[in-house]
């Protein structure tokens, strides 16, 4: 603060009063607003302003870009983690942003995996990563949750086993963080009847207690869950789903870290499959709609908010025609992702190695970036999280 | 905790324009930067707060005596016979009516409050700005805190290209 000394305003009266106000030229309140109180106001606001606010001058823009900073200042999306097909095994990828935050080494050396293991991405969630390692000599894996940006990690505990559950697939995994909320996370696991693929329950492991629990399912309509991506929203992990009963419709199954309150949710076009993302706090789904015939508009997305998770309300916020783009490369792409911060939504070109940023407010293609070959096409939206601690992590 | 053993025990506090002020013990442990200083024996006599003129430091003062926790002589909570709910209430509407002040008296607050660590202070101060840049054009946010665009227009050209997804 030995800085802010120039700025000073010098009072004069030798009795402080509480009515008068100095008055201070233009120049006296820039010197007045240093670094030190920049960094205070920038710290408090919404991603998508602070980066808005490195167009204010360059002395802000180096502010927000200087690493020293990145702890206190809101990180928005760096770019995505996927996988790529390669010689009968995965390699991890990070396809980053140009001027991002953060470049990730997907090389993962904090986790030190040997020649019998293996690693695979199953979600993330603002910051944190959820790995399964499996060791293929003795047939077993277990979890892992890291941050990357720390390079810290943990490793859960096996689920409990029953000889009833024996049977039940439990493939479908999420991961629950919210460091606004809390520096614990949860994983949950879903379990599921095989072959069938009927969902009976879920195993959940809270980082506050180190032990997991079981819950039977909720739900009373038959459902079945897809390995998709998890969304974490209010307390409750949301996961696309299917019920058997109505017309095989699509909806969101939802269910709270104690596992005891369920609820699911219909989707917009309910007979067809979109993508969910969390952006600007909320639940978003984006779609290729369907015309009045019923048939898919390959060209066109729309984009739709679930502003109350209890109200299941959806609310169409954007439709976009692509026909630019699919004009432009004579290719088709589909949805796979939604930006945490605005309306911009990411599509991949199908059977290509594109991805492609599509800003739906401004209605424009934005950045393009080039993946591996033979990706898989299953992107993880990865927002680095530099300053919480991850709850009991070695390393 | 201390506070409580050592009752009504006053501190001085002198800013650097020559003002002492008095205050309890309490209120000034308001803020965190003051107590540790306390609870590490450097306040033997008069505290002085650097960069913190009179007029900010007394506004400082007033604020924190209103949010000390109130405790009556016996060291039982005055909120026994008050709603806690009402006393909230109160203490919302005294913020406002604090808070009424122009920007460079605000600036200096928020300056004051970082560096003493009143966390109940900078928030109320820095959110009444963050109200007003939050959704403000950059020519609005460089007007409001005198700050000089110094890009060369293709380097902001390519800052803006960078940023586009944040002017939505």
């Amino acid at each position: 603060m030995e800085g802010a000394e120039k700025g000073e305003i010098c009072e004069r009266n030798t009795k402080p009063r509480l009515d008068d106000h100095p008055q201070v030229t233009a120049a006296g309140v820039a010197s007045l607003f240093n670094i030190d109180l920049i960094l205070e106001i920038l710290s408090r606001l919404p991603a998508r302003s602070v980066h808005r606010f490195k167009c204010v001058s360059m002395l802000w823009r180096d502010l927000i870009a200087d690493p020293a900073n990145h702890k206190k200042l809101p990180q928005t999306l760096a770019g995505f983690l996927y996988t790529s097909f390669y010689n009968s095994g995965y390699r991890h990828h990070f396809a980053g942003f140009s001027g991002g935050a953060a470049s990730f080494n997907p090389s993962l050396p904090y986790l030190h995996p040997n020649k019998d293991e293996g690693i695979t991405l199953v979600d993330a969630c603002n910051g944190l990563l959820l790995y399964r390692r499996y060791n293929s000599s003795r047939h077993d894996y277990h979890f892992v949750v890291c941050n990357p940006a720390t390079g810290r990690w943990v490793e859960l505990p096996p689920q409990p086993q029953t000889q009833e559950r024996m049977n039940r697939l439990n493939h479908t995994a999420g991961l629950a963080f919210d460091p606004a909320v809390s520096s614990h996370f949860h994983v949950l696991c879903f379990e599921r009847t095989f072959p069938e693929t009927l969902i009976t329950g879920v195993n959940i492991y809270s980082s506050r207690t180190g032990g997991w629990i079981h819950r039977d399912s909720g739900i009373v309509e038959k459902a079945t869950l897809f390995r998709s991506k998890c969304v974490f929203v209010g307390g409750m992990l949301y996961i696309m789903g299917n019920l058997e009963d109505i017309n095989g419709e699509y909806v969101l199954v939802g269910v709270d870290m104690e596992g005891k309150v369920w609820k699911t949710i219909r989707v917009p076009y309910g007979s067809k499959f979109g993508t969910i993302g969390l952006s600007k706090g909320c639940l978003h789904y984006a779609i290729a709609p369907l015309n009045n015939n019923n048939e898919i508009l390959v060209s066109e997305i729309a984009l739709w908010c679930l502003k109350d998770c209890d109200s299941k309300q959806w609310v169409l916020k954007h439709t976009a025609s692509i026909d630019t783009l699919i004009s432009m490369t004579w290719e088709k792409y589909r949805v796979v992702e939604i930006h945490p911060d605005c309306d911009t939504i990411f599509l991949a070109q199908c059977g290509g190695d594109t991805l492609v940023s599509y800003d739906m407010w401004h209605q424009k293609v934005g950045c393009i970036i080039n993946l591996e070959k033979n990706s898989v096409h299953k992107f993880l939206p990865y927002v680095p999280l530099f300053s919480e601690p991850l709850a009991d992590a070695e390393g | 905790m201390a506070t409580r053993e050592a009752g009504k025990k006053m501190i001085m506090l002198k800013s650097p324009d020559g003002m002492e002020f008095e205050v309890e013990e309490a209120v000034a442990m308001e803020s965190q930067t003051i107590r540790k200083m306390i609870e590490d024996d450097c306040a033997d006599t008069a505290i002085l707060i650097p960069n913190i003129n009179s007029k900010i430091l007394s506004r400082v003062i007033e604020y924190c005596n209103k949010h000390v926790p109130t405790t009556g002589a016996t060291g039982a909570a005055a909120s026994d016979t008050v709603a806690p709910a009402a006393l909230a209430e109160d203490l919302k509407i005294w913020d406002a009516e604090f808070i009424k002040v122009n920007r460079a008296t605000r600036f200096n607050l928020i300056q004051a409050a970082s560096y003493l660590n009143i966390k109940g202070l900078l928030d109320l101060t820095s959110q009444t700005t963050i109200d007003t840049i939050s959704d403000n054009s950059l020519e609005e946010i460089r007007s409001f805190l005198s700050t000089k665009n110094d890009y060369l227009p293709e380097e902001e050209q390519t800052i803006r290209r960078e940023n586009q997804w944040a002017f939505q």
